[in-house]
């Protein structure tokens, strides 16, 4: 009997997870909206799946100095969310938030680190209350891990822990920002192959 | 990458061995990953292996550089076919950080300590002696070996530099 | 004046709702984990309690339970993120007067205090 993690993907699958994601990040930008206060825009929400070899060009490149917030999923399915900022655009996103002017944040101290894991909180509860309440499955995320580094070095534990049962990762990723202030960020979701035969099935039956 | 041509980037899993005088084999920006170098000091012939999980529980490999079992007994098989020896190898190891300890997020960070130890275990197996090692840490690191010196240079991203 | 236990791991979060609360003539009170509210609420016993469910080493509903078995009067809302709604209603049966989902707008933290100390 084959594994079923191992089993590819249908397209069928990939249809109802860029569904339900696309009006996932759109919940999800409405959550930032209403924390800041002001109206955030989202870009193209693009699913694809990539070779986990090339994953760190979602970041910009192994090397890319980059500040980002990771959560863990679990629950009914697994997965993990990252949310990815050059670091200045994060220090941006900090000033927002603390209703400071331009330029006030220069580091990540533990204040700092608390704004962008809330941005985060904020963002990925949305997210998950529309996978919830589409599928009907229950969703945890873990509480933010906020980290400042290479990319590379950001998510290769990450893609080690896809890697066990797959070459390739399905993500969904959207960029989001406000036209006066760059607050320009990727959010990215990697699901498990559960979690979307979860969406997949739970839209089927409807 | 605008990496100079005689720069060889060694991907996620990959295993790469150079004897040229200028070539340098790179690992960009590893976390929990480990760069294992190895280096003959007489044939001057370098190999690098970029680790990304400790163990391969006997699948059958498309990339055994992925796994640290794998691939200390790879890395060694290719040395020997570009000219190099085992018993004159000279092994270095760099990375296996955790980058974050925040609490329910860490279970997945700490595959760096498991990187670590499963790569040292493998390199006691096949009867390989550490040389020199720069590992764990929470910082990311870019790790550089010079094929025809066999120098290893380590940067992090918080911009130091140090040889191994 | 009443006195508020703000219950966050996240010190952005327990700046503002502090700010909040202060400037709107309340005494305040801060932990950043369920262990350190334990700690507080015996030590400085305040009026109402302001619960956030994330949290590291222990977490929102299981500090909860053991702030109504220190005090059965208790009382405490939650503060959650979306898409908690079945640790809501856990809490709810658990003693909880209310619960405030994030981001929160503050007329909101405001009701959800004077409707606990009322």
């Amino acid at each position: 009997m084959a594994d079923p993690l191992m089993e590819p993907l249908s397209e069928s699958d990939m249809e109802a997870w860029a569904q339900v994601s696309g009006a996932g990040m759109a919940n999800a930008l409405r959550g930032l909206s209403k924390m800041l206060g002001q109206e955030i825009a989202t870009g193209v929400v693009s699913t694809r799946r990539v070779p986990l070899m090339e994953a760190t060009e979602l970041l910009g490149g192994p090397e890319a100095a980059t500040a980002a917030v990771y959560f863990a999923l679990s629950g009914d399915a697994q997965g993990h969310m990252v949310l990815v900022y050059v670091p200045e655009v994060a220090f941006e996103l900090v000033d927002m938030a603390m209703g400071d002017p331009p330029g006030t944040t220069k580091d990540l101290g533990e204040m700092e680190r608390s704004v962008l894991g809330e941005v985060g909180n904020v963002m990925g509860g949305y997210f998950l209350q529309t996978l919830g309440d589409t599928s009907g499955m229950s969703l945890r995320m873990s509480p933010p891990a906020v980290m400042m580094d290479m990319a590379g070095a950001i998510i290769d534990a990450v893609i080690a822990d896809i890697m066990v049962f797959s070459d390739e990762v399905v993500v969904v990723e959207t960029e989001f920002g406000t036209d006066q202030r760059r607050v320009h960020g990727t959010f990215l979701v990697m699901p498990s192959p559960t979690l979307i035969r979860g969406l997949s099935k739970s839209r089927r039956a409807a | 990458m605008s990496a100079p041509d005689n720069t060889s980037v060694v991907g996620l899993g990959e295993i790469r061995v150079s004897k040229g005088a200028d070539d340098v084999l790179v690992c960009l920006g590893l976390g929990s990953c480990v760069a294992l170098c190895y280096h003959d000091p007489v044939a001057k012939v370098s190999g690098m292996a970029h680790i990304v999980l400790p163990s391969s529980e006997g699948r059958t490999l498309t990339a055994p550089g992925k796994f640290a079992d794998t691939a200390v007994p790879a890395l060694v098989e290719a040395m020997t076919k570009a000219g190099g020896l085992k018993s004159r190898l000279q092994v270095r190891i760099a990375g296996g950080a955790q980058m974050t300890m925040a609490s329910e997020a860490s279970g997945i960070f700490s595959i760096g300590i498991s990187n670590i130890e499963a790569t040292k275990s493998a390199l006691r197996r096949a009867g390989l002696r550490v040389a020199a090692e720069d590992t764990g840490g929470s910082a990311g690191r870019t790790v550089r070996l010079a094929a025809r010196s066999g120098e290893v240079v380590v940067n992090t991203s918080m911009s130091s530099t140090h040889s191994l | 004046m009443a006195k508020i236990l703000i219950v966050d791991d996240a010190a952005f979060m327990r700046m503002k709702t502090t700010k909040l609360l202060a400037e709107n003539g309340y005494d305040v009170v801060e932990a950043s984990n369920g262990a350190e509210a334990i700690d507080a609420y015996k030590r400085t016993k305040p009026d109402c309690v302001l619960l956030d469910i994330t949290m590291p080493d222990m977490d929102g509903l299981t500090a909860l339970k053991e702030l109504r078995q220190i005090d059965p009067e208790a009382r405490v809302t939650m503060l959650t993120a979306m898409g908690q709604q079945s640790i809501v209603l856990d809490a709810l049966k658990s003693g909880a007067k209310d619960f405030i989902v994030k981001p929160f707008d503050s007329a909101r933290v405001l009701a959800a205090v004077q409707k606990m100390i009322a």
